[in-house]
């Protein structure tokens, strides 16, 4: 999968479940500081992932480097995904 | 939100830059704390300015349930555990005087001292109203944890002096007296280095001591809950608390949350004392101690929130949220009791306190689901009054301080389900709890189970974290560290249940839901639902404290018998 794609599909899950009317989502927006509310953002958006690419996510990952923005989120699913491939 | 996921610091560059001074924010600072000065204290006894009840009733204001008997403002507001001084109402001049000292301080000193600031003033503020046992004993204790939690420290071995010196004080304080009590106390803190020296450091060094070592100073105040129950039903009497390490464990679930970061390699091995200290001695947690001790949270959340933004806009924020307070603290008593007559005098039986109805139903009077439910409600109404009103002015003092504190307490009457309720009455603390026992089941157990997996870490979190790590030792540090304190505590277990049980409905409900742009509470044809979504999540949460706010006398039974006739059972 494209990081494109990976991209598009983020934008499409933030903005459907953490509407913020208002304020538009692009790839290098604070996810932390402008879009998720509190640590059950992190859960849902978790799920979403594990289900929607297919990854496994370690509580280790749950940092602020990871979720900082979609590309900074698309880039490590694209690696746990390539990871996924290899082995 | 930043600091949420231990993001990294906020650069000192940009601290810098928001370090500039206002005049007009540091007199309105002044000002509030004047008002609060004049409306809860004897200051205008003293100063031979008329009394708030005098001043009101000379506008022509005659409201009852707003002041106390010495004619200022009754308050939720005070100092815990204290008894330096005879009433309270001395103990929040100090601290409102301590607080106005702190923000001056903290204002005005050069940046590279700011923190250090706020540790210096805490313990003058601490002193002046705990005194030196207070002080000593937070001190021996914390320094012991950093000894144990940063090895690496350059002072080490000075600063291991310091827990045997302190440790000194703070169980006699009085010895302070004592003519040779300087040669004993050096004595203590010059034994406390060796055993630091030859016995601590050879532990650490050793991997699985290490953890254990580790483990058991951030989980002291658990351990000291469960064995001082067993030596009281086994052996003696209570165990009381040092006041100082009393204090010290309302910090335990902080210390948990530094301990997470830790683990998380969120904190320099390096850190100096200082620092370490900065975490924890702040002007914002002393009024109400123990109420929402989660504030701040661990290492990370306080380090990269200070300062992140223009520190006038901080303290703007600051006084918003000490002028919401006011509200709540003046007329939350005055609304409920207006509510209670209300209600009173359409005929319909509502009791002030939940105990009192537990106490009525356990004895054979026969209560319709209308008084129940108005019953809790309310209860839970002015429970809410105090809390915001209290932890408003605690936020408040951290943003006035520097800190861009996300507030605890966030108009929770405006949530639609119980996992916002969750968040919107005791954010912080819940945060703890997710942190600490929500992701470590979340990410170990039941993936590709998503239903088991949520359902665990909720009830891992909500119930079982909330009621042996949240509860039971607070119930005991609030009393006396007895056996039947701690069971009496775990009797209230059904409320712990279904707390979790009713967010983890709320969770699968959010997860499946139609997913749509609305947000709750905008003004358009489903607003009706937002109202009754408001009114059953409130009610259940306020129904289920029948199991917490019980009568002594009351089996499971009773409760669960008081619990269904609010359903109309």
């Amino acid at each position: 999968m494209q990081r494109t794609d990976i991209k598009s599909q983020l934008k499409s899950f933030f903005e459907e479940e953490f509407p913020n009317p208002g304020a538009s989502l692009t790839d290098d927006t604070n996810l932390l500081d402008d879009w998720f509310v509190d640590s059950f953002g992190i859960v849902n958006t978790t799920l979403f992932l594990e289900e929607q690419f297919g990854i496994l996510i370690s509580r280790a990952d749950i940092n602020a480097v990871t979720f900082r923005s979609i590309e900074s989120l698309s880039q490590y699913v694209a690696n746990q995904m390539n990871s996924i491939d290899r082995s | 939100m930043t600091g949420l996921l231990g993001d990294a610091p906020v650069s000192k560059k940009l601290q810098q830059e928001n370090d500039r001074h206002n005049p007009v924010m540091v007199l309105a600072v002044l000002a509030f704390l004047v008002v609060y000065i004049y409306l809860f204290t004897y200051a205008s006894k003293s100063l031979d300015l008329p009394m708030p009840q005098d001043l009101s009733e000379s506008l022509g204001l005659y409201v009852d349930h707003v002041f106390d008997v010495d004619r200022n403002v009754d308050s939720s507001l005070y100092v815990p555990f204290t008894w330096v001084f005879i009433k309270n109402d001395d103990e929040r001049l100090v601290l409102f005087l301590g607080a106005g000292f702190a923000f001056l301080l903290v204002y005005f000193i050069p940046f590279e001292h700011k923190q250090r600031s706020l540790v210096f003033s805490s313990l003058i503020i601490i002193g002046v109203l705990y005194g030196m046992e207070g002080v000593s004993g937070l001190l021996c204790a914390h320094s012991l944890v950093y000894l144990i939690l940063h090895p690496v420290s350059s002072f080490r071995l000075w600063i291991a002096f310091l827990p045997g010196f302190f440790g000194f004080w703070t169980f006699d304080p009085y010895m302070l007296l004592g003519s040779n009590v300087l040669i004993q106390s050096l004595l203590a803190g010059s034994i406390s280095v060796l055993i630091y020296r030859y016995g601590i450091l050879r532990l650490l060094a050793f991997s699985p001591a290490a953890k254990i070592l580790r483990v058991v100073v951030v989980q002291s105040a658990l351990i000291t809950v469960f064995i001082g129950a067993l030596i009281e039903g086994w052996l003696t009497g209570p165990w009381k608390l040092a006041l100082g390490v009393l204090l010290f464990f309302w910090h335990w679930e902080r210390l948990f949350m530094y301990h997470i970061d830790y683990q998380d390699g969120k904190i320099p091995k390096n850190i100096s004392l200082m620092t370490y200290l900065s975490v924890f001695l702040t002007p914002g947690q002393i009024s109400n101690w123990n109420w929402g001790a989660t504030i701040g949270q661990g290492y990370a959340y306080t380090v990269n929130n200070f300062l992140c933004e223009d520190k006038n806009k901080l303290v703007m924020s600051g006084l918003q949220l000490w002028t919401v307070s006011l509200g709540y603290l003046i007329f939350g008593s005055w609304i409920h009791a207006g509510l209670l007559d209300f209600f009173n005098d359409q005929g319909i039986l509502v009791y002030g306190r939940i105990e009192h109805m537990s106490s009525d139903f356990v004895f054979g009077s026969n209560l319709g689901p209308a008084t129940v439910l108005l019953t809790t409600l309310l209860a839970l109404m002015k429970w809410t009054f105090s809390w915001g009103g209290v932890l408003h002015f605690k936020v408040g003092l951290w943003r006035v301080c520097g800190y861009k504190i996300a507030p605890y307490f966030n108009y929770p009457w405006l949530s639609t389900n119980l996992v916002t309720l969750w968040s919107r009455f005791t954010f912080h603390y819940r945060e703890f709890l997710v942190r600490a026992f929500y992701y470590p089941v979340f990410f170990k157990f039941f993936k590709g189970h998503t239903h088991l997996r949520i359902f665990t870490a909720t009830m891992a979190a909500a119930c079982f974290g909330n009621l042996i790590w949240g509860h039971m030792t607070e119930a005991m540090f609030y009393s006396n560290i007895e056996s039947n304190v701690l069971l009496l505590s775990l009797k209230q277990w059904p409320y712990f249940v279904l707390l979790g049980l009713g967010i983890t409905v709320s969770e699968f409900w959010l997860l499946h839901k139609k997913k749509t742009s609305r947000r709750p509470w905008t003004p358009d044809k489903y607003i009706g639902w937002d109202v009754l979504s408001a009114y059953v999540t409130l009610q259940y949460f306020a129904l289920i404290h029948v199991f917490f706010y019980t009568t002594p006398e009351a089996s499971l039974s009773d409760n669960f018998r008081l619990f269904l006739t609010g359903f109309g059972f």
